[in-house]
């Protein structure tokens, strides 16, 4: 990298504003559920099988 | 946006000047380690050195663009055409403001959480418990009690396994159920607002998401940007190390009167640790290996690599991403990018496959059914069911008591 090249990163980098991600902690619900419903999903459990209360 | 764009004027004398709200503080991270945290209204911005300098020479009586040009000379050589575009942006952002401007330009957008969601305790209700529980649980007493927790656990599985398993398939039937994975998700929640609070910031109402097709309870702890990364872990693992508490809990509790209810406690206590550590989501897990890494915005240093990568492969050449430059981390980022990478993978073939089921049950038992059978088990879909209406019962109560003052105002004016 040439001295322009390195002083237009070093300005780029010296200009840059970024919005920062928003920290939502989420947590899902019923996780057994999910799990649950993931044989369901890929259809590799019959009915009465698991829980997913379908 | 376009007609923010049109009206900000890019004149030498045009005088710009930083909002008063505006908060400026040091940013704990590996990527850039000049940048600066600059908090306006709920919004957290990482500014490199030069774009902070504006905002700081700007947070007096206001200095118009060739003042702050002249200022910057000595500091940072920035041409004209960059300064007018940070400014500009900083302008869009409702960072600084037009002095002479009577119109108030853009202000700052409030956050909104990503998909369908609403709180269901705000932020002041929750102050007098996560006070008491910041002041009263020191993070100190619960690492030994965590160690004990893993002892425990694997005691209890070894010897209960058989109540456990059971336990799973009565879920589906078991009120209790619902109520324990209720009580077990909102001091989750708890927890991370707490931890918040333990540090010195401030945290968001606790409410109800469907995040990405899952149903979830969600805190707004955006706030614990001002932390150092150290401090953030504590908030990011404050909900995960409750919820072992809490499955260690029920260990004991089965250990001494071995019932299903127990094993329950358990089950899903334990359930809600394994799904929250996945880091490739944007759950607990995940804000774990960011601040581990120090890397803010990890999900979009994942995107930026492998867009970078798709560009390689048709022999453009683009500049390498920051995250890939970084010494230090470059081996445990590569390995969680890759595993990243499988998942995602993983993850879009399940979303796949679950719109295809989806439509086909859609067809015969309609959509709110067929979503709520595929995501959740038969009592927690009657929860969030619950749930859904008493926001609603909420929300209708609270415009009609809002529009009661404004209606009898307009009685009293016909009667007049």
């Amino acid at each position: 990298m040439n001295d322009d090249k390195k002083l237009m990163k070093m300005q780029e980098d010296d200009l840059i504003i970024v919005e920062l991600d928003s920290r939502y902690d989420m947590s899902i619900i019923d996780p057994l559920g999910l799990t649950a419903a993931v044989p369901v999903i890929f259809n590799q459990a019959g009915c009465n099988n698991c829980v997913a209360g379908c | 946006m376009a007609s923010t764009v049109l009206t900000f004027q890019a004149y030498g004398y045009a005088r710009y000047q930083t909002r008063p709200e505006v908060k400026i503080l040091a940013f704990d991270n590996r990527l850039r380690a000049s940048a600066r945290l600059v908090i306006c209204g709920d919004r957290h911005y990482e500014l490199g050195r030069a774009a902070t300098t504006i905002v700081e020479a700007l947070q007096g009586p206001g200095m118009s663009l060739d003042e702050l040009y002249d200022f910057l000379q000595d500091r940072h050589p920035v041409t004209r055409g960059q300064l007018e575009v940070v400014v500009q942006q900083l302008w869009v952002l409702g960072i600084v403001k037009n002095v002479d401007d009577s119109a108030p330009g853009p202000t700052p957008v409030p956050r909104k959480p990503p998909g369908i969601a609403f709180p269901i305790f705000r932020a002041e209700w929750l102050k007098p418990l996560t006070d008491f529980l910041a002041k009263s649980v020191s993070a100190r007493a619960l690492w030994p009690l965590a160690c004990a927790g893993v002892v425990l656990h694997i005691f209890v599985w070894l010897h209960f396994s058989t109540m456990i398993a059971p336990a799973l398939r009565a879920h589906s039937h078991v009120a209790i159920g619902a109520m324990v994975i209720l009580f077990s998700v909102t001091m989750h929640e708890l927890a991370h607002a707490a931890a918040c609070t333990n540090r010195g910031v401030r945290h968001g109402p606790i409410g109800f998401m469907i995040y990405a097709i899952f149903p979830a309870f969600y805190t707004d702890v955006s706030d614990a940007w001002r932390l150092p990364s150290r401090d953030r872990l504590v908030v990011d693992g404050a909900g995960v190390l409750t919820s072992f508490l809490l499955a260690t809990l029920g260990a004991a509790l089965l250990f001494i009167w071995p019932n299903r209810s127990f094993a329950l406690l358990l089950l899903l206590n334990d359930s809600l640790v394994l799904v929250n550590l996945n880091p490739f989501l944007k759950m607990d897990g995940y804000w774990l290996i960011s601040d581990m890494l120090r890397v803010p915005n990890l999900m979009s240093c994942n995107q930026a690599v492998t867009k970078w990568l798709l560009n390689r492969l048709l022999w453009r050449k683009r500049e390498t991403p920051a995250i890939l430059r970084t010494k230090g981390i470059l081996v445990v980022y590569l390995a969680y990018y890759l595993l990243w990478c499988a998942f995602m993978c993983w993850f879009g073939f399940y979303i796949f496959t679950f719109s295809r089921i989806f439509w086909v049950r859609a067809e015969e038992v309609g959509i709110i059914r067929s979503f709520l059978s595929l995501t959740l088990s038969a009592k927690m879909q009657m929860l969030v069911l619950l749930i859904i209406a008493a926001r609603v019962v909420y929300s209708t109560s609270k415009t009609i008591i809002s529009l009661g003052p404004a209606l009898s105002k307009n009685n009293a004016g016909d009667l007049q």
